[in-house]
């Protein structure tokens, strides 16, 4: 029939243009091939599985279910099973009853003792399944699968995936309680040490700034009673200005132990400044730069920042016969990092920068000092960000993914050459 | 001049030394005398109702309770009271406070003598006193939003150390609410955190630690 109609085809019965005829000669093709398969499905029965045992060692003494379809198989042919333990085969469930009936809706059902293997064959009515075997029988057999025991749930993929996925989070909350922890201590710590400062603040109000500025007021009046002519009065205009200094001083003192926070900001800047108020050779280069985005500091340990970076600098200044100063300030996600280069000398004594050892251990920092033949001397103090920056540990992205967060949002690395004037 | 016609005063400070030289400077002034002193807020109320001064004198740290509490209980028994705060640190809210209060002056202990007998003039002459300095440190927060009574409690309770679920506790709020609190008075203070708040806090005079 169907070389009839591509005949009129091509008699030209049927007058349509070439690339029409193409498209219906490849249709008739397409239904040709696909009536051909089903003729073959018909003919050919297939075996599948729906539920297999687990994959366990032979035992004698255990049954467990085993089901499947037999598709297109003919009403005389019969299921034989088998399972394999080690090298061999062996018929199921038992010897004397190897064949497994195939149901009018073509699904069968069996038992089988443990194996690690399964094996079903569509044998006919004349078959003879061996007991056991090493090979499984082909003769006689007109379909067959194989498959392998069910793994046992700790052996499945998502059992494993979920074990890795706990233990990742075991350990990320591990972590999280770790800092937080830490971020706990170093609070209290933060604390007491405020508590330390308010008490000495009261003291050194309620003592020496009452003390000076009563003082003071009773010059002042004794000044005021003396004549204009006397010669004690240029000398005492002079204590009384020294005093004056003195109160405010004082109470510029005990306002930063009342709120040792003020220079949250200005970091950088008083930093900048300790060469003047050291009075340090004008011809002794020195800056500093800050790299990375500015993330803000926690304030309590802003404090303790600058003491060490003030202690640094002295040391360098004084001891290092350094002619050239870098002070670099660097933020990245992961810490904040204080370092001061400089061409001179390393410290002769370690122990001279024990204060500021002792001081950065205080606040979970670590200070190194680090010595070059060539390119002179670093001291680097490292604080980690839940100690450094104000955010909570929790909200912070770890190191690589605030570093992929930069990258997706275009931001500058932090070790980019932004430098910021002081 | 005589003792009535001379401005009769009343210092009132918890440190020997500072009165001693308040006596000495106010002592040393021909229309002024020192009629008594007290060194607690509830002595002042005390002496001012035994001498009733034309002038007091107030610290502002008091042992017991704070100036601005002894110069509130003074002015409830006697209006016309004038009185001057004398304090060692500026806060523009401690300001504020004393002067909404009804205090007439107020003034730094740093101040030269000078300033000191010049305001218990000025204010015994009816007018007020508020060294230019302390003026302008109030108009620059003037248009600040003040903080409810509310989160000046939470603020104090930060500043003793207390987490937000021991607020929450102390207070009878929920942590929820405790946390909307402190977002509240970090916005207003233009502060980062809870301590760089209750440092701008104790700076600003809003409250003492």
């Amino acid at each position: 029939m169907t070389f009839g109609i591509l005949t009129d085809f091509n008699n030209g019965a049927l007058r349509c243009r070439p690339w029409v005829r193409r498209r219906i000669a490849s249709l008739l093709a397409i239904i040709c091939i696909l009536l051909t398969g089903c003729q073959w499905s018909r003919h050919s029965p297939s075996i599948e599985f729906t539920s297999v045992p687990l994959a366990e060692a032979g035992n004698p003494n255990k049954l467990t279910a085993i089901r499947g379809l037999a598709i297109g198989a003919q009403p005389d042919q019969r299921i034989v099973l088998y399972a394999r333990s080690q090298a061999t085969w062996w018929v199921q469930p038992f010897a004397n009853q190897p064949f497994t009936k195939i149901q009018a809706d073509s699904t069968w059902e069996s038992q089988t003792h443990p194996g690690v293997e399964y094996a079903a064959l569509l044998v006919g009515p004349e078959f003879r399944p061996p007991v056991t075997t090493n090979a499984l029988p082909s003769q006689g057999v007109i379909a067959s699968a194989v498959t392998e025991g069910t793994p046992p749930v700790w052996r499945r993929w998502w059992f494993l995936l979920a074990c890795v996925l706990a233990g990742l989070f075991g350990v990320f909350a591990f972590h999280r309680f770790r800092l937080n922890q830490m971020a706990d201590k170093l609070t209290i710590r933060f604390e007491e040490r405020l508590a330390e400062r308010m008490r000495v603040a009261q003291i050194l109000h309620d003592t020496l700034l009452q003390g000076v500025i009563s003082a003071s007021m009773q010059l002042h009046v004794a000044v005021d009673q003396l004549p204009v002519s006397s010669p004690a009065l240029d000398p005492l205009h002079r204590v009384l200005e020294s005093m004056r200094q003195v109160v405010e001083e004082g109470r510029n003192t005990l306002r930063g132990l009342r709120s040792p926070m003020d220079s949250v900001h200005e970091l950088e800047k008083s930093l900048a400044r300790i060469p003047q108020e050291l009075n340090i050779d004008e011809h002794i280069g020195f800056r500093v730069c800050v790299k990375g985005p500015a993330l803000p500091l926690q304030s309590t340990i802003c404090a303790d920042l600058y003491s060490i970076g003030r202690e640094a600098l002295i040391h360098v200044f004084r001891q290092s016969r350094a002619r050239d100063v870098k002070m670099e300030l660097r933020y990245t996600a992961s810490e904040f990092r204080l370092l001061v280069r400089h061409d001179g000398r390393a410290p002769e004594l370690p122990s001279g920068l024990t204060g500021m050892r002792e001081r950065a251990e205080r606040i979970g920092a670590r200070l190194k000092v680090r010595s070059r033949l060539v390119g002179g001397t670093e001291i680097e103090l490292r604080v980690p960000n839940y100690v450094a920056f104000e955010s909570p540990v929790s909200d912070r992205a770890s190191g690589w993914f605030a570093g992929f967060q930069r990258r997706r949002m275009k931001l500058p690395e932090p070790n980019g050459n932004r430098e910021r004037d002081i | 001049m005589t003792d009535q016609t001379r401005i009769r005063i009343l210092s009132v400070d918890d440190h020997p030394l500072l009165r001693e030289g308040i006596a000495m400077v106010i002592n040393s002034q021909p229309d002024m005398v020192l009629v008594c002193h007290a060194s607690s807020g509830a002595e002042a109320i005390q002496r001012y109702r035994e001498h009733q001064p034309d002038v007091t004198l107030m610290d502002l740290r008091l042992p017991d309770l704070s100036g601005i509490d002894a110069l509130i209980a003074i002015r409830a028994e006697f209006p016309p009271a004038r009185i001057i705060i004398l304090t060692t640190f500026e806060g523009d809210v401690e300001i504020q406070r004393a002067l909404e209060a009804g205090a007439r002056g107020y003034l730094l202990k740093n101040m030269p003598p000078s300033e000191l007998v010049n305001a218990i003039r000025h204010v015994h002459a009816g007018k007020k006193r508020v060294p230019p300095e302390l003026a302008a440190q109030l108009a620059e927060h003037m248009s600040d939003d003040n903080l409810t009574a509310r989160e000046v409690e939470v603020l104090k309770q930060v500043a003793g150390g207390n987490r937000n679920r021991d607020i929450a506790e102390l207070l009878h709020i929920s942590e929820e609410t405790v946390k909307v609190h402190l977002k509240h008075i970090m916005d207003k203070l233009g502060a980062n955190d809870r301590t760089q708040a209750i440092a701008i806090a104790v700076r600003r005079g809003i409250i003492q630690l």
